[in-house]
């Protein structure tokens, strides 16, 4: 298999990424490829046009400070070693050494696929994402970035170029699949910041809940303020069971899946 | 476009079409060695190292690969002999057909010092094999990896 002809087009800027991208409705950016290469081997996408945007010094930065700024073109396996424990959890669980050799944040949280890992870390995280387009970079919440199944916030013209958000102090990822990094059936995302025993604040994001990676807004009420004990852990997974709204597919049922975060929020808030 | 690939150490130049994958243009080149596999980036039967990293390179366009620096499972320096010979001794290819992709993983793991059986058959888990079972594999690694 190989994909439809496109005209391949390198850039080596970001305004002139952006430039080509806004003047060709029938171009897509290529970053690392992961997701988008198979989709166009499969046929299931086709471009006129591949902007190659994978060389792009202005988009290639990891800077560890009191927040934690990822450029769009940061690869998951340099993640694999942060020193941000959470990002460590999340990277790990990504497809295979080879798929993280070339994927990338951006193209994670543009690609915005249902079961994507890092758009449901970054809800968890909550993340500003950089857009950049013609004229020039806006800065979109992650609970407005992503709008449903393969659905983001970019409009036409326009890419992720980074984003930043706290490492937080306490964070786990769960993740469920049918053999081991495969795409999740089912996986949560928690970070918290937890004082004395008490959740302090938890925001807590989950795959196979909805037809979108989402909050789970019950469960990060009921968690706020309250004791970090076997009660609360169960009273949050009970929360998460009611909460969730999960699609049936061939990977699994809704029934199976609503089970599946249930026991991802209770054994994330465990290893808190 | 132009594209020029390092393999093994040698320089080629080719004119590849943009939609061509690294899999079919090393193949070309003649190193046959690169399994084109499952050829949905699932089974790693294709992997190679490029720039340090394994990679599916059924996954990769060639033009993304300009300029690189790639290794297929032909590349022999001391490491990559000590792996061949571990996967000898400890039996760990039977058909064959993933052990290109076994190698080239099992290369990067070694060279970047592997420090425990988990990491290995997490470090394996982009290459699928289909009839000897795991278990021979990651003995062969341990060993080259002196664990």
């Amino acid at each position: 298999m190989f994909p439809p002809s496109f005209e391949y087009i390198r850039v080596f800027s970001l305004s002139e990424a952006v430039d080509v991208l806004s003047r060709r409705e029938d171009a897509a950016p290529l970053a690392g490829g992961q997701s988008l290469i198979p989709l166009l081997k499969l046929r299931v996408a086709s471009y006129g046009a591949l902007v190659d945007i994978g060389r792009l010094r202005e988009l290639r930065y990891l800077e560890y400070g009191e927040s934690v700024k990822a450029g769009a073109l940061t690869r998951h396996h340099e993640l694999e070693d942060s020193p941000c424990g959470f990002l460590r959890e999340v990277a790990v669980r990504i497809g295979d050494p080879q798929i993280r050799s070339l994927g990338t944040l951006g193209g994670s949280l543009a690609h915005a696929d249902p079961a994507g890992d890092w758009p449901a870390a970054m809800l968890a995280l909550g993340a500003t994402v950089r857009v950049a387009g013609v004229n020039g970079v806006r800065e979109v919440d992650i609970d407005d970035f992503i709008r449903g199944p393969y659905q983001t916030a970019l409009e036409r013209g326009e890419l992720v170029a980074g984003m930043e958000f706290r490492c937080p102090p306490r964070g786990a990822y769960v993740k469920f699949a049918r053999r081991h990094n495969d795409f999740a059936l089912a996986a949560v995302a928690v970070a918290a910041e937890v004082k004395e025993g008490h959740v302090v604040r938890a925001r807590v994001a989950a795959i196979g809940a909805a037809d979108r990676p989402v909050r789970l807004r019950k469960v990060e009420a009921l968690l706020a303020g309250a004791p970090l004990n076997a009660d609360t852990v169960a009273a949050a997974a009970e929360a998460a069971t009611k909460e969730a709204q999960p699609p049936s597919d061939f990977r699994g049922s809704a029934e199976y899946r609503r089970a599946l975060v249930g026991v991802a929020v209770k054994r994330a808030l465990a290893r808190l | 476009m132009r594209v020029a690939l390092r393999v093994n150490g040698n320089l080629h130049e080719v004119d590849v079409e943009p939609r061509r994958l690294l899999v079919h243009v090393l193949r070309e080149l003649g190193y046959k060695s690169v399994r084109v596999g499952c050829d949905t980036a699932t089974c790693g039967a294709c992997t190679v190292l490029m720039d340090g990293r394994p990679v599916k390179s059924c996954n990769v366009l060639a033009v993304q690969a300009d300029g690189a620096e790639i290794y297929t499972v032909d590349y022999s320096d001391e490491v990559m002999e000590r792996i061949r010979e571990a996967f000898k001794r400890r039996h760990a290819a039977q058909c064959g057909y993933c052990t290109s992709g076994m190698l080239m993983t099992a290369y990067h793991l070694v060279k970047r010092g592997v420090k425990s059986e988990e990491e290995i058959v997490e470090g394996l888990s982009g290459v699928l094999c289909r009839c000897t079972g795991y278990q021979n594999i990651i003995e062969a690694v341990k060993e080259a990896a002196e664990l």
